[in-house]
């Protein structure tokens, strides 16, 4: 145990000792203080939803109060200089017709308001759904101004076009593309290649033969996983108070007057916040995924470090390892801009993709609370049993120096590992 | 008053069996082929044991074995009694034929990591290798990192992190390769101050004649065999060929005619006569008498290396 306990806390000071690990982390929290802000950077450069875009909202007026239209185009431009943001016109109830109105790109929304003032029900046809919840707080802030006395809460329908995807699902979906998929990709790899480099370098070197002489080679492969596991552990909890630290810095950008952010949005993370409610069990079940797919990940690169005799053979045998990861990063990039919600879910149960798939699906609603934990159990088991094949071909590929092909060699420690009439080894 | 001796030759038994290395009809087999065919021997407290042979031989598996990195197919392989495992590992000194070091770190570094692997504590492993990086004359390179080191330093370095825990078994394959003599003669004098103090040292090396000045005991291997074994001096008693060299006015060529001369070698300044066994060194010590300005004549048992050479030729032909 204290040999364990050494290997474990060299590992870890070998990785967290050194230069490059200050300067990667500088890299993340840039990286990630930029990514959390991107509204606040587009503002700033003056990016984002252009603030001279008029939207122009028809009202099918059926009650008896006749003002209702310029009080309330009164209200909503209220703070506006010069032209108008919200352009309202008068649509008479005979004119509508919906077909035309989807169709049609000179009005972007139409409300019909009917029945009595005190009661009203309204429905609101729109383009932009997006403006919904304003537009119509607005409108019944303005009825409540005209100080009804049996005010009711109107009945409100809304009507989004035949072919209209819910934006918020995408824009869900698109910050968790960034905020997970980004820092665990990153987080896999160097956990993966420092794993590997630490035992190619022992291995290349010939320095392996006087290690496991002095110690169990199933010693020596659970600390190197251990040592990068708590690794990642270390730097994941770094990764998180770098997005508060953005957060924070977020909020303090859209307090100054300097930022003009867009409507309701002071960060992403704010804006994570409001539409993930349950984002503390979002982020268990992330870390949770994190781990158990950065472990099997750790198991299958340090097998292939243990194959390898060279540190070229090395970067050979983890392309595969590399590419798997490679395909997770960028289904969690593209399926939610595609559209492949089903595809991502499905991907989302393969142990080799869940790692960086399940956390986005369960935060995006895509996975229930039950699929997710159907998802870590699968990638549990896949890594208990990676462990029970791996260690054993381990013990035998770490002092072999077989420079056969790969699936040769493969075929070979395998064989070894588990032989027909197996002996009980020290 | 028997029985009481045969208890102390019993007891006696068992304290030389939990003070030794014994190599027990150990068998590795790689698939089809045979690395180590049925070796045995045995070392002792204070004993300086060779493990000689060619490439291939089968050097390097038999120290993985006594080490336990390879588990013998048949046999077994005890250190004072028992298997060598992870539990008696701590006593025990390793250097691979090859350079083992990781090269990107400092010396100290190394040997802190080396040392604590054997269970010692961090200021004995600083005390021991001011020791001998003073004893090696290479202190100013502690703080150096391995791959500025040269390769006799970096020889050095290894053979220091096989010793740092100070053990009681040394298992040393090639140490000597690629050293000058001063520094193999400076590897032999720590070697010996092993033996002194009770250590069994066991090594292979490829230079034979530098191994018989100070090894007791060898094994020597062929394609896994032992083809010659046991002490060195009964060895060359028992391979009976013998040299004499001579310097002096000699006929060659009546030389080579005597009966159980079968080869004469013509050095610049000396004559080297092989001999079949020591009765034929008084046919020749009398032809040598009638010889003129006699200055040298010396019989001689035959070398490591020749008795080597005759073996595994002889192997080999049997093959």
């Amino acid at each position: 145990m204290k040999k364990f306990k050494f290997l474990v806390k060299y590992g870890l000071k070998k990785r967290i000792g050194r230069k490059a690990f200050l300067i990667a982390n500088i890299v993340i929290a840039v990286l990630m203080i930029a990514i959390i802000n991107i509204p606040s950077i587009i503002s700033l450069f003056g990016g984002g939803e252009d603030p001279n875009e008029q939207v122009n909202v028809g009202i099918i007026n059926q009650t008896d109060e006749v003002d209702l239209l310029s009080d309330y185009s009164a209200l909503m431009n209220e703070g506006s200089t010069g032209v108008d943001y919200y352009v309202f016109r008068t649509i008479e109830a005979s004119e509508f017709d919906l077909i035309a109105f989807w169709e049609d790109a000179d009005t972007d929304i139409i409300i019909e308001i009917t029945g009595a003032i005190a009661t009203p029900s309204i429905t609101m046809y729109t383009k932009i759904p997006g403006l919904n919840y304003y537009l119509l707080s607005e409108l019944e802030l303005q009825l409540i101004n005209y100080q009804i006395t049996n005010y009711q809460q109107p009945m409100i329908t809304t009507v989004n076009p035949p072919d209209y995807e819910d934006p918020e699902r995408e824009a869900i979906l698109s910050s968790m593309t960034s905020l997970l998929v980004l820092p665990m990709f990153i987080l896999i790899i160097m956990a993966t290649q420092f794993v590997g480099v630490d035992i190619i370098e022992e291995k290349s070197t010939k320095a392996i033969e006087t290690i496991i002489s002095s110690v169990p080679s199933k010693m020596h492969f659970i600390s190197k996983i251990t040592a990068s596991i708590l690794f990642v552990i270390i730097q994941g909890a770094l990764t998180i108070v770098y997005v508060t630290i953005a957060s924070l810095i977020g909020k303090l950008g859209s307090a100054s007057s300097a930022v003009t952010l867009p409507v309701g949005t002071t960060s992403l993370l704010s804006y994570l916040t409001d539409i993930i409610p349950n984002w503390p069990v979002v982020l268990i079940f992330s870390l949770l995924f994190m781990i158990v797919g950065t472990l099997f990940y750790l198991v299958i690169a340090a097998l292939f470090a243990s194959m390898a005799v060279t540190q070229e053979d090395y970067q050979q045998f983890q392309t595969p390892l590399m590419l798997m990861l490679l395909a997770s990063f960028y289904i969690g990039i593209f399926a939610p801009i595609a559209g492949g919600y089903t595809f991502m879910k499905v991907m989302a149960f393969i142990p080799i993709f869940t790692p960086i798939l399940a956390p986005i699906a369960f935060a995006s609603g895509l996975l229930t609370i039950g699929e997710a934990i159907i998802a870590l159990i699968a990638v549990s088991i896949f890594f208990v049993l990676a462990l029970y094949l791996v260690a054993p071909v381990y013990r035998i590929a770490i002092l072999s120096y077989d420079q056969t092909k790969f699936v040769a060699r493969v075929k070979n420690y395998f064989k070894k590992a588990f032989p027909k009439n197996a002996k009980v080894d020290k | 008053m028997v029985k009481t001796n045969i208890n102390e030759n019993h007891l006696d038994m068992i304290e030389r069996r939990n003070n030794m290395l014994e190599v027990k009809n150990a068998r590795m087999l790689y698939g089809d082929l045979v690395a180590v065919d049925h070796l045995s021997f045995t070392i002792e407290p204070g004993a300086i044991f060779g493990l000689l042979g060619t490439n291939g031989a089968g050097k390097t598996t038999t120290f993985r074995m006594i080490m336990g990195l390879l588990e013998p197919t048949e046999g077994e392989i005890l250190y004072n009694g028992e298997k060598v495992g992870y539990h008696n590992v701590n006593e025990i000194g390793y250097m691979i034929e090859e350079r083992s070091l990781l090269t990107k770190i400092t010396v100290k570094e190394l040997m802190l990591y080396f040392g604590q692997l054997k269970d010692m504590e961090p200021k004995v492993i600083l005390e021991r290798l001011d020791y001998w990086l003073n004893r090696f004359d290479i202190t100013e390179y502690k703080n150096k990192k391995i791959k500025e080191l040269s390769k006799g330093n970096q020889q050095k370095i290894q053979f220091i992190s096989a010793i740092i825990n100070n053990p009681k078994l040394l298992v040393l394959d090639e140490p000597f390769s690629g050293l000058d003599p001063i520094n193999m003669e400076l590897f032999v004098e720590v070697i010996r101050d092993f033996q002194k103090q009770g250590s069994m040292v066991v090594f292979s090396s490829h230079q034979l004649d530098h191994v018989e000045s100070f090894c007791e005991e060898l094994v020597v291997l062929e394609k896994g065999k032992a083809i010659i074994e046991g002490r060195i001096d009964q060895v060359k008693k028992d391979y009976k060929k013998q040299n004499i060299r001579i310097i002096g006015d000699v006929d060659v060529k009546a030389l080579r005619k005597i009966p159980g001369v079968f080869k004469v070698i013509e050095n610049v300044n000396e004559i080297i006569a092989k001999i079949e066994n020591e009765d034929v060194a008084n046919i020749v010590f009398d032809y040598i008498r009638t010889c003129k300005h006699i200055t040298k004549y010396d019989v001689e048992q035959a070398t490591l290396s020749e008795i080597f050479i005759a073996k595994v030729g002889h192997s080999h032909e049997e093959v």
